[in-house]
């Protein structure tokens, strides 16, 4: 038996079971007519609950395996190595961290520290190859993306 | 129609045109030569850049990254042992054996040679049956339109991911996300939570590219990095390093037949690449006269995994140009192009953009060329870049998903969603959801509420009209078959598998 499964298939019964019983609440305007705004969105939550039922039914009744055939594959992307969640969830701050830059300092500013953070995380300690990439690069985005598609990236609060 | 078919094929030989292919040729060799980045990747980065230009420009682009990236999985995976991605893992088998023995060259030559033949072949049979399928279709009514997306959806639900139900829950999930905003029918504002910003829905290209590119940087990211310092061995002699038209010839027809393995299976929505190469493998391995060579080095072993894995790529077109359905991934971005553009993949786009559905035709043939000279006058560089260190791939990666997000709408709210399904992606492929369904049930679920909304009200609200048409009635019996059938089928490979492990 799966934990994630488990946990997966009770947290979205959960959740879904709750937003089915509320879903009208969360839809408003519309021309009044035959067809409801909601009969098709209903039906699919309401697939997924009987769905998510069956997953949980069938996570405690199976003790499941993983194929042989997925994990080769698995094992030949991957690696045997192991997952590091603390660098995950460092990533993930490093990502909002940058959106809240963006939108205060642009994308000039916040993309050279947002791009040697990551470099850093990943082990990279190369500060010749390093220092000139991290700076020369958001330039030459931001250059092609003004010149080519004609957009301009974030230019940050103090900056417009 | 004829100056139509006549001036869409000759569009491909303008400067624009080529230019773009070859970009998006080395492009798809760049991403899918490096491990842990694939050509799909470099799909949804580059798609921003398609609403620039006209659809014969940017969707042959995004074609020659398809076609270019599915072949560069192998370039890694015969080089380092390590395929760039899936469908490239049968080439291990045999390419870094040949590797070992200093006759990578040759490998790389082989793989490259099955891989623009598969995708030549598959392309032919694209041509030849998309045209003459969309008048069947062209005669569908709302009806029988709403049950076969349904048929597409629970078939790429079941058979895309590892479980049918976490498929299928995919596919839903997406189409329920699709249904934030305003109601095409009705004009209601849905699950928008006051965000004036979801009025419009969710943004595709952000959602797409959270999907399908964060979570590969995020899991790179988790996993724990080792130096690799493999130098790769070259035999001095030339004939190591290339493959003569005897050994091609020799090959000739496992090529053929795992082009067809591939062709068919790449047809059929939610089955993709990896089964193609796998299926390839085996019985090119079962009919070869020499079995034993297999795992050791064996020419074939290459050539029947890369043919068939590229075979896919023409084939996955079939469902999306004549009944609106993506069969993968990559044909849901490719989709999703189109409709930007103002195009409705369909039977329709046969009558109504038949300049560009041909000059996609001829792009198709053009992308093969181009890749072959490409790939061939580049292999030293793509061999270097398959070993370029990750914290230079990854920084560079997560720049460029927020400067994608960012181009569609200049917004940071989309580089919000961005993030969110970034992680969303992760959580997905850490509990075996399938990314891919979801995103081919968002793109679906307007198509399927559209004709699920006509078709209620044809029969005044009664549901009844759906299993009073007898194509519809048909498509809901296949589904549920399809449902049973593969879940059976699943069900028995486990049980084998549990055998042969007790065993």
């Amino acid at each position: 038996m799966r934990k994630v499964d488990l946990t997966v298939g009770i947290t979205i019964a959960i959740l879904f079971s709750l937003f089915l019983m509320n879903i009208e609440k969360f839809v408003y305007g519309g021309i009044p007519g035959s067809i409801s705004p909601v009969l098709l969105p209903k039906l699919i939550v309401a697939l997924i609950v009987v769905l998510s039922i069956i997953m949980i039914g069938t996570t405690i009744l199976n003790k499941n395996k993983k194929s042989a055939h997925s994990t080769i594959i698995d094992k030949a992307i991957d690696g045997d190595e192991g997952v590091n969640q603390k660098l995950i969830v460092i990533y993930i701050s490093i990502l909002l961290l940058y959106l809240l830059s963006l939108y205060v300092f642009g994308f000039i500013l916040s993309t050279p520290l947002v791009m040697f953070a990551i470099m850093f995380l990943l082990g990279g300690r190369n500060m010749k190859v390093i220092l000139p990439l991290v700076l020369i690069s958001p330039l030459l985005f931001y250059y092609l993306c003004y010149h080519f598609l004609k957009v301009i990236l974030p230019q940050g609060l103090f900056f417009v | 129609m004829l100056e139509s078919i006549m001036s869409g094929l000759l569009s491909v030989c303008t400067i624009e045109t080529v230019m773009a292919i070859s970009f998006g040729v080395f492009c798809g060799l760049l991403f899918g030569a490096i491990p842990g980045i694939s050509g799909v990747m470099a799909i949804a980065l580059l798609m921003p850049m398609t609403f620039y230009v006209s659809p014969l420009v940017g969707i042959p682009m995004l074609i020659g990254i398809y076609k270019s990236g599915v072949f560069a999985g192998s370039i890694s995976a015969i080089l380092l042992n390590t395929p760039g991605a899936p469908p490239a893992v049968c080439t291990t088998f045999d390419g870094y054996p040949l590797t070992k023995k200093g006759k990578a060259g040759k490998a790389l030559n082989m793989a490259l040679t099955a891989s623009v033949l598969g995708c030549t072949t598959s392309d032919l049979l694209l041509i030849a049956c998309a045209a003459p399928l969309s008048v069947l279709t062209l005669k569908a009514g709302p009806v029988e339109r709403f049950s076969l997306i349904i048929f597409a959806l629970t078939i790429v639900g079941s058979v895309s991911g590892k479980s049918i139900l976490k498929g299928i829950m995919s596919c839903a999930l997406g189409c329920l996300v699709a249904s934030i905003g305003i109601s095409e029918s009705t004009g209601a504002t849905r699950f928008t939570f006051g965000l004036t910003e979801l009025m419009g829905g969710i943004s595709f290209v952000p959602m797409l590219v959270g999907l399908l590119a964060l979570p590969e940087v995020i899991t790179q990211v988790g996993t724990k990095l080792k130096k690799s310092h493999q130098t790769i061995i070259r035999s001095e002699k030339p004939e190591d390093n290339r493959v003569s038209f005897k050994e091609v010839k020799k090959c000739g027809r496992t090529i053929f037949k795992s082009s067809l393995i591939g062709s068919f299976l790449g047809a059929m929505p939610g089955l993709g690449a990896t089964p193609a190469a796998f299926l390839a493998y085996g019985e090119a391995k079962r009919t070869s006269k020499k079995p034993e060579e297999f795992g050791k080095g064996s020419l074939e072993g290459i050539a029947a995994p890369e043919a068939a894995n590229n075979a896919t790529c023409g084939a996955a077109m079939i469902p999306m140009l004549t009944l609106s359905i993506p069969g993968d991934d990559v044909t849901a971005i490719l989709m999703g192009a189109f409709m930007i553009q103002g195009i409705t993949p369909g039977p329709t786009i046969f009558y109504e953009h038949p300049v560009v559905v041909y000059g996609i035709f001829g792009s198709l043939i053009m992308c093969n060329i181009l890749l072959f000279t490409i790939a061939k006058a580049g292999f030293p560089v793509w061999m270097k870049l398959a070993s370029l260190p990750k914290y230079h791939i990854f920084s560079f990666v997560t720049v460029f998903c927020f400067i994608g997000a960012y181009t569609v709408n200049q917004s940071l709210f989309d580089i919000f969603i961005l993030i969110l399904f970034g992680v969303i992606g992760y959580l997905m492929k850490m509990a075996n959801f399938t990314p891919v369904a979801f995103i081919i049930g968002f793109i679906l679920a307007p198509f399927a509420e559209r004709t699920f909304d006509q078709a209620l009200t044809l029969s005044d609200g009664s549901f009844m009209i759906f299993i009073s048409h007898p194509f519809s009635v048909i498509f809901f019996i296949l589904s549920i078959i399809s449902v049973i059938g593969t879940g059976m089928r699943k069900y028995k490979i486990s049980m084998a598998e549990r055998g042969s492990v007790l065993d």
